[in-house]
């Protein structure tokens, strides 16, 4: 005796015998071709399902972060749309702590104004001035992350001694200055008889890619009360940071309850509709791709699956006349499927990851940023989407195994291995 | 001690055909005892193997009734069935049915795996069989490495490592060569001594000679005869 054990003594023979009939060896490469390139179907599919999901949540993210980048992710203003400012801004503050998703909240008094180079003969651009509390503001946007020269930290020194201003990258450009220039801001109306002009110097300059860069700027909120000629205790609006992005829309919800119909709330996702939509759309699509190449591959599949049923017929017969029961026969067939579909699945999974690694880091599908505000493809994958692929695609595996098989219970085995 | 093994009351069975329904088998009796070897003759397409099909459990009758000991098996569900055909049956073939992509003591000990059994316990079951049979050198072979009459003998080895009531063979030695044939009979004759009945549909007047009892299969009837 050569060898004193075999696997089929052990294993269950649902497992075993379809394992047989994978190896590769004469009289079966036929059948080990086809299985191979269902398997690798099966891994194109999934790699291919994979990437899609992680470039919609990349986009999702991406587009996302640019859209409340400087923005908080939730707004808080006063109930009549004409109303400019809203008062007694402080006192908002502990009903906001009572709601526990609120991660930071941060003031902000928005006024239009000119602003004019003091050191080149510039004309006069017109800007929206931000004011912030720069320590708050850190806190609940994202508005450090985009600052391209300068930073939040000169800033707040210089708002101790003289009136500092971070400007958006366009109008910085258009205005031909940069970091430590200085620059004046100019309000358009008279008072006492005079135009007011407000001395400042650039101490950053920010770049978030949309169309803020052209218009806005970022002044300490106390100056920008000053100029706007409001009390200190009145602003435009409050910003509030949440602990998840995604989840604002249920935050602002949150907030309005707490705060009643005194205030209008909005957040990032209500003030982008269109943005989100299209994103929404995009994710929809990737769905229906992915059900489609699963589709492709369950057929595939159903073919083999229904190839070695009639390749092996006569061994089902056999196990039949053993005793093995039709439902026991049609399992191990199926698992065949499952088998050829879970390798290939497996192989997705180990390799995907891999692939999007490559991709992210040299940013191989690069986009026009001034198109899509995303310069490039960023993919994103998450635990979320293998859960989704694998257990979709086990389920939808077992069940065309299971429904495939099904011609077992009508088999006569005497009559198949009398007549083979 | 009842030596009865296998009763069989009234069985008729037809399969359905363009010109309607065709009886291939009419209110048959039949009697199969332990330790006895019996024989079905008849000409092709006769029924032989719808009897076997029959007492093996594999199909079910229009009527009549098949007891086995004291126990209707007609009336079992068909997982049931499987059981029954797992623990108290054993078939061979004319062309032996091995799987082919298992070895010979693989093949043998498929009816054990079947029935439960797992481990060392089959493997050793499995063997020693093999070893009856005279195959103890080809344990570890692929039906396309043995003869004929050695594919016969793990056929039979897998038959009957279950140790079951009755073996069923339907024309065991309608592929092979006289000799072998010869063998093949012997085999099957020494079986009976296990308490074990063996049916054996065949052509093979030789082989049905050496028959305790031989039944002639002719127009859907049952009828005992002489080789």
């Amino acid at each position: 005796m050569k060898r004193k054990r075999t696997l089929i003594q052990w294993a269950p023979l649902a497992l075993t015998i379809p394992a047989k009939y994978l190896l590769p060896k004469r009289g079966n490469l036929l059948f080990f071709a086809i299985s191979f390139a269902t398997l690798f179907s099966a891994f194109i599919c999934t790699a291919v399902a994979l990437l899609a999901l992680a470039a919609t949540n990349g986009a999702d993210i991406k587009i996302s972060e640019k859209l409340s980048g400087i923005d908080s992710h939730v707004l808080v203003f006063p109930s009549d749309q004409y109303q400019t400012y809203m008062s007694g801004f402080q006192k908002l503050t502990p009903k906001l702590k009572e709601v526990p998703e609120i991660v930071a909240i941060s003031p902000f008094l928005v006024c239009e104004a000119q602003l004019q180079s003091s050191v080149h003969d510039a004309k006069p651009l017109p800007a929206t001035l931000k004011g912030i509390i720069a320590e708050q503001e850190i806190s609940a946007t994202n508005l450090v992350d985009y600052i391209e020269q300068g930073n939040l930290l000169s800033f707040l020194e210089k708002s101790k001694t003289e009136l500092p201003i971070l400007l958006g990258a366009g109008l910085a450009q258009n205005l031909n200055l940069s970091i430590d220039d200085e620059l004046l801001i100019v309000r358009p109306e008279l008072f006492n008889g005079e135009i007011r002009k407000f001395p400042t110097k650039i101490a950053g300059i920010f770049r978030t890619g949309i169309g803020l860069d052209y218009h806005l700027a970022y002044i300490p909120l106390d100056q920008a009360q000053l100029i706007a000629g409001v009390g200190d205790s009145t602003v435009t609006g409050i910003g509030i940071k949440g602990k998840d992005l995604l989840k604002a829309d249920q935050l602002a919800m949150k907030v309005k309850k707490e705060l009643g119909d005194k205030y209008r709330i909005e957040d990032w996702k209500s003030i982008n509709p269109n943005v989100l939509g299209g994103i929404s759309l995009l994710r929809n699509v990737s769905i229906i791709l992915l059900y489609g190449v699963y589709l492709l591959v369950l057929v595939c599949l159903s073919c083999i699956l229904l190839l070695v049923l009639h390749e092996k017929r006569r061994d089902i017969a056999v196990l039949l006349t053993l005793g093995m029961k039709p439902f026991h026969v049609q399992r191990a067939f199926a698992f065949l499927g499952l088998l050829i579909g879970v390798t290939g699945i497996a192989f997705a999974f180990l390799v995907s990851p891999i692939v999007i690694w490559v991709f992210n880091e040299y940013k191989i599908f690069a986009l026009p940023p001034e198109v899509l505000m995303i310069d490039y493809v960023h993919f994103a994958l998450e635990l979320k989407h293998f859960l989704m692929v694998g257990l979709s695609e086990l389920f939808l595996l077992i069940l065309v195994g299971l429904l495939t098989t099904i011609g077992v219970y009508r088999l006569k085995p005497m009559v198949i291995l009398r007549d083979e | 001690m009842n030596s009865d093994l296998i009763t069989v009351n009234k069985l008729s069975k037809s399969y359905p055909s363009r010109q309607g329904k065709i009886s291939v088998l009419y209110e048959i009796d039949l009697l199969i005892k332990k330790f006895e070897m019996t024989a079905i003759v008849g000409v092709s397409g006769s029924g032989k193997t719808t009897l076997l099909n029959l007492l093996g459990c594999l199909d079910r009758p229009d009527s009549g009734k098949i007891f086995y000991g004291s126990e209707e098996v007609t009336t079992l569900s068909n997982m049931e069935l499987a059981d029954y055909r797992n623990r108290h049956v054993g078939f061979v073939f004319q062309r032996f049915h091995l799987i082919p992509d298992l070895f010979s003591v693989e093949n043998v000990l498929l009816p054990l795996r079947i029935a439960g059994i797992s481990g060392t316990e089959t493997m050793e079951r499995a063997a020693k069989v093999l070893k009856d049979v005279d195959l103890e050198d080809k344990l570890w072979s692929k039906p396309s490495e043995l003869s004929a009459g050695q594919m016969q003998r793990v056929a039979i080895a897998r038959a009957i490592v279950n140790s079951p009531r009755v073996l069923l063979a339907d024309e065991p030695t309608g592929n092979l060569d006289s000799s072998t044939a010869n063998e093949i009979a012997n085999l099957l004759e020494n079986l009976t001594a296990r308490e074990m009945a063996v049916v054996v549909a065949t052509h093979n007047l030789e082989l049905a000679r050496r028959c305790a009892k031989c039944y002639e299969l002719k127009n859907g009837r049952l009828q005992e005869t002489n080789p």
